[in-house]
């Protein structure tokens, strides 16, 4: 069947001349008229954007740009990265979920994508249910670090000296609600201890308390951390994962530690409109995994972040007891955006 | 002596790496980008960075990082540009240029106020080198005494000296602090998550944007302003000369000791993660003016009022990469995308970083050098066509000016919510302008309020409730002194003013 | 009657109830807290009561001197914000160019020597140096335009 496209639009060309551009210009109605889409069951022609729900700059939004050439060239179509801020990735994520299901729209979320829903009673809608999965992309674990003046090496230390001076420990996070202020209230929540979160906006400013001193806890990625914990200036008591992590095989993790449920892991993920056909994800699915090269995963290895596409099927299982996990700590602590 | 020879060594080898014809090449590649960026209002340096990322995974470390620091101060550099030439500042830094450059502009010196402009940039840089290249470990260790205490002490000191900066009474710069405090308080709440002003719509939950704040409240009331006023007097600009462009003597001596000034507050400022580079230029421009023997010159096109703020905000972007290279930790967007570039070629910052890779090291400073002698040959032959640019009719000139406001905020978030924010303030600049309010004030309130509130309260949750930790720092406890000094004389010498000009009619 | 200052009156008197809609705003949508444990309103109540005590002081000192409110170029002020309200409006349904042309040709009102085929020409010149800047030299994901129907 031939369907028109819906959204008729033309794109600047990357490198086309200054005449084919005026020209298309001049000719952009006769243009618009015959694009058509062949079929519904592959991606129409043109370009693939990955919707990033966060300003360029950062993190997140560095790891799709960093997948955007390989994607392309693995796909056969240009991908653009656009940057829809704001409403703390409401904003991007209802633009996804409004997009035709095409295969022509995506997201790429994050742990904020499923916390923002079941955090603020923001029941617009569900990544669960409104979004196709295509499959996460990059995890990450992360460390407790301690500053050395706490006086504690182990997760067991912690929670000792947590329940002897109540009230006294203290643990900075990037934001409120944010993994590393889940990661740290399911630790209060799974040894039964009571450390204050002081939210910060941002990693960077929190680390340098955590250093300085004035914090006593950070639940973050153990990115650039190396050298604080090789001179002593900073202690890597355990690793968040539900594995030891690659860098760091001696150190234990928190759920070795007696706490067996506890995992806070920080993921990327492709979300595409709902009823996207099957064989667009699969197509999708397929030139990630192409594009994830032992090269590329190796140089992104480099930032912290395990590159590793799954499959859809294995998203949806992994949100599903992600959602399960921040919905049980959510109902604990009472957590609130 | 041993010291200097090390550091002779380390300048060598920094040289060497940053003469290569491949880091000559992205240098002088990312500082026009950089300047193109900031001369475009509404693409920061974020967004342009952010592009040329994906390059950076085929350039060599070194490369990518002289590349994208060359954008970084490149930016700041350019954003001045429009400031001066169409009171269209991206950055509240570039705000501060807005209000002596723009009147010096008007009165046909726009050809002086860039250059002098080009020259506080390549000053103030490369005092700012200079300091990071010599210094490095001392200002680091002082960075790091900078607790929320006293970051909460630093900024009421910067919004106490910015009311006082404009030349009507404080109590009216002091209003336009709160009302910018207020603006930038819409959004989430960043210890409880409530939303604050934002009337349960998601749109304002990550707050106003700080693009479309300024392109209102600079760039639209400026326009709704002109357009009649333009069309009605002839075009004072002259032709461009290389004479016309020279400063005369008056104004080199007027800027020589300024642009010095500038240089050592902005690297102060500058050496403090955060916003240390929008302090920096606001209270160099604040000092200017309060030890100025004609303080009622700015405003008006006073020469220093541009000098030494643009000095100190160059010298504030050179010394940001002290605490971010020395301890590997970033304090701002912009600083971890590059420890990110760092990252992605397997190099670990943080303290190792200077003595594992010294020639990265000292070849990013010899670089931040030679990219800002780039920028003064780059830009010095400009000049000419921006200043020809304001010789166009301003009739012709204002559509293409709200274009560049349009695409520049459009662009930032891909959306037309921020359009209708422009809009907003467009007409709320307008009336202020009208009723002789300063602007300028009113965006450090923004940028700077929000912050304050944020270490106060994380102040609080450290001192457990303990008022006296601001006094009892004895960082805090100055700035505090000195802040309550500085309002003090400020009411003192205003009340003054205002007696000597009431005596005379009895 | 006695002549005050009319511009810092208006002003004031604007502030006065800026900031007493920030306090009242505060105080009734947001917990205060206390010292150690500051909730959400804290701040806004405090900044929204200091402004209404500076907005006070600035109308009351306009009574002390004169002045007259200033005219508004309520022309040009019309034309400016129908040109960006107009390039709001079209930018996402039909794209860039028809956008530039909405703005240019509304703004264009606010000028006296403004005609439309000068104003055509802007727009054009505006259409071809916005194309290259925003989307050849930095890239940005922006439809020149779009038929929506």
């Amino acid at each position: 069947m031939v369907i028109p496209m819906k959204n008729n639009h033309s794109y600047p060309k990357g490198n086309g001349s200054l005449w084919k551009v005026i020209s298309t210009m001049a000719f952009g109605f006769a243009s618009v008229t015959s694009t058509i889409a062949l079929a519904q069951d592959s991606i129409p022609d043109g370009p693939v954007s990955i919707n990033v729900a966060y300003a360029p700059g950062g993190s997140t939004d560095l790891m799709a740009r960093t997948l955007q050439g390989p994607f392309s060239e693995a796909l056969g179509h240009s991908v653009v990265v656009e940057n829809r801020p704001g409403g703390s990735t409401i904003i991007g994520t209802t633009h996804v979920i409004n997009a035709e299901p095409n295969g022509q729209t995506l997201l790429y979320g994050t742990n904020a994508t499923l916390l923002n829903q079941i955090l603020r009673d923001y029941d617009d809608y569900d990544p669960l249910t409104d979004l196709s999965h295509v499959g996460i992309a990059a995890t990450q674990s992360l460390g407790v670090l301690a500053h050395p003046s706490l006086g504690v090496d182990t997760i067991e230390e912690l929670v000792e000296h947590a329940r002897a001076n109540p009230g006294d420990v203290n643990f900075a996070s990037s934001g409120n609600a944010s993994l590393q202020h889940i990661a740290g209230e399911m630790l209060n929540a799974a040894a039964d201890i009571d450390i204050t979160h002081i939210p910060y906006t941002g990693a960077g400013p929190a680390m340098t308390d955590l250093v300085a001193g004035r914090a006593d806890i950070m639940i973050t990625s153990l990115l650039g951390a190396g050298d604080y914990l090789e001179s002593g200036q900073l202690k890597l008591l355990a690793t968040t994962g539900p594995e030891r992590t690659q860098a760091y095989p001696d150190v234990p993790t928190v759920a070795e530690a007696g706490y067996p449920e506890y995992a806070a892991v920080s993921y990327q993920a492709f979300y595409a409109p709902r009823d996207t056909p099957e064989s667009i994800i699969d197509q999708l699915n397929s030139a990630l995994s192409q594009a994830a090269t032992d090269e590329l995963v190796e140089q992104v290895l480099e930032t912290g972040l395990e590159l590793h596409i799954t499959s859809p099927s294995e998203m949806t299982e992994f949100l599903r007891n992600e959602a399960e996990r921040y919905e049980a700590i959510i109902e604990e602590v009472g957590i609130s955006l | 002596m041993e010291f200097f020879s090390i550091l002779g060594d380390n300048v060598a080898l920094g040289l060497a790496t940053a003469l290569t014809p491949e880091h000559l090449f992205y240098c002088a590649l990312g500082v026009f980008l950089g300047t193109l960026a900031g001369v475009i209002p509404g693409i920061g340096t974020l967004a342009a960075m952010s592009l040329l990322f994906p390059l950076t995974f085929y350039l060599s470390p070194t490369a990518a990082l002289v590349m994208l620091a060359g954008i970084y101060y490149g930016t700041t550099y350019g954003g001045s540009t429009t400031s001066i030439l169409l009171n269209l500042p991206g950055t509240p830094s570039a705000a501060v240029a807005c209000i002596d450059g723009h009147p010096m502009a008007s009165q046909g010196r726009a050809g002086v106020a860039l250059l002098i402009t080009t020259i506080a940039s390549f000053v103030g840089a490369t005092v700012g080198i200079l300091l990071m290249m010599l210094f490095s470990p001392m200002i680091v260790s002082v960075a790091l005494q900078f607790g929320p205490t006293e970051y909460f002490s630093l900024m009421a000191l910067g919004l106490i000296v910015a009311a006082t900066m404009s030349n009507e009474s404080p109590l009216k710069g002091l209003a336009m602090i709160l009302v910018g405090i207020i603006v930038g308080l819409v959004g989430l709440d960043i210890y409880t998550g409530a939303g604050r002003f934002t009337f349960s719509s998601p749109t304002l939950y990550d707050g106003i944007s700080i693009v479309a704040l300024a392109m209102g409240l600079f760039g639209v009331s400026q326009i709704i302003g002109s357009i009649r006023s333009a069309e009605s007097k002839v075009s004072n600009i002259q032709k461009i000369t290389i004479r016309s462009m020279l400063p005369t003597l008056t104004e080199c001596r007027q800027s020589v000791k300024p642009l010095f000034r500038g240089a050592g507050i902005g690297s102060f400022f500058g050496a403090l993660p955060g916003s240390g580079g929008t302090i920096a230029s606001f209270v160099a421009y604040a000092t200017e003016k309060k030890i100025s023997k004609t303080p009622e010159r700015f405003g008006h096109g006073a020469i220093e009022g541009l000098a030494s703020p643009e000095s100190a905000n160059n010298a504030a972007d050179q010394t940001a990469f002290i605490p971010t290279m020395a301890l590997g930790i970033p304090g701002t967007a912009s600083m971890a995308m590059m420890l990110g570039v760092l990252m992605i070629h397997g190099i670990s910052p943080g303290p190792s970083l200077m003595s594992n890779s010294p020639d990265l090291f000292w070849g990013l400073i010899m670089s931040f050098w030679i990219g800002n002698l780039l920028l003064l040959l780059i830009n010095i032959p400009m000049i000419g066509l921006w200043v020809n640019l304001l010789r166009t009719p301003y009739q012709y000139l204002y559509p293409g000016i709200l274009m560049f406001i349009c695409l520049g905020t459009y662009s930032v978030s891909n959306s037309t919510i921020d359009l209708w924010l422009v809009i907003l303030f467009g007409l709320a600049g307008y009336a202020l302008l009208r009723l002789n309010f300063t602007l300028p004030p009113l965006l450090l309130g923004f940028v700077l309020g929000p912050l304050m509130e944020e270490n106060f309260r994380r102040a609080m949750l450290y001192s457990r409730g303990d008022l006296s930790t601001f006094v009892t720092h004895p960082i805090s406890g100055s700035f505090l002194g000195l802040a309550v000094a500085i309002l003090a004389t400020s009411f003192y010498l205003s009340a003054r003013r205002k007696r000597l000009k009431e005596a005379p009619a009895p | 009657m006695r002549s005050i200052n009319q511009s810092d009156f208006t002003g004031g008197l604007v502030l006065t109830l800026l900031g007493a809609a920030t306090t009242g705003y505060a105080w009734i949508e947001l917990p205060i807290g206390t010292v150690r444990q500051m909730g959400p309103g804290f701040f806004p109540a405090a900044i929204g009561l200091l402004l209404f005590f500076i907005g006070v002081f600035i109308a009351l000192g306009a009574l002390k001197s004169s002045d007259r409110l200033p005219t508004f170029e309520l022309r040009s002020a019309l034309a400016v914000i129908a040109g960006l309200a107009g390039f709001a409006l079209t930018i996402d349904r039909f794209g860039l160019v028809p956008a530039i042309f909405v703005l240019t040709l509304l703004s264009s009102f606010a000028s006296q020597k403004l005609n439309w085929r000068v104003s055509l020409l802007i727009s054009v010149i505006l259409c071809v140096l916005a194309w290259a800047i925003f989307l050849q030299g930095f890239n940005m994901p922006i439809r020149l335009w779009r038929w929506p129907f």
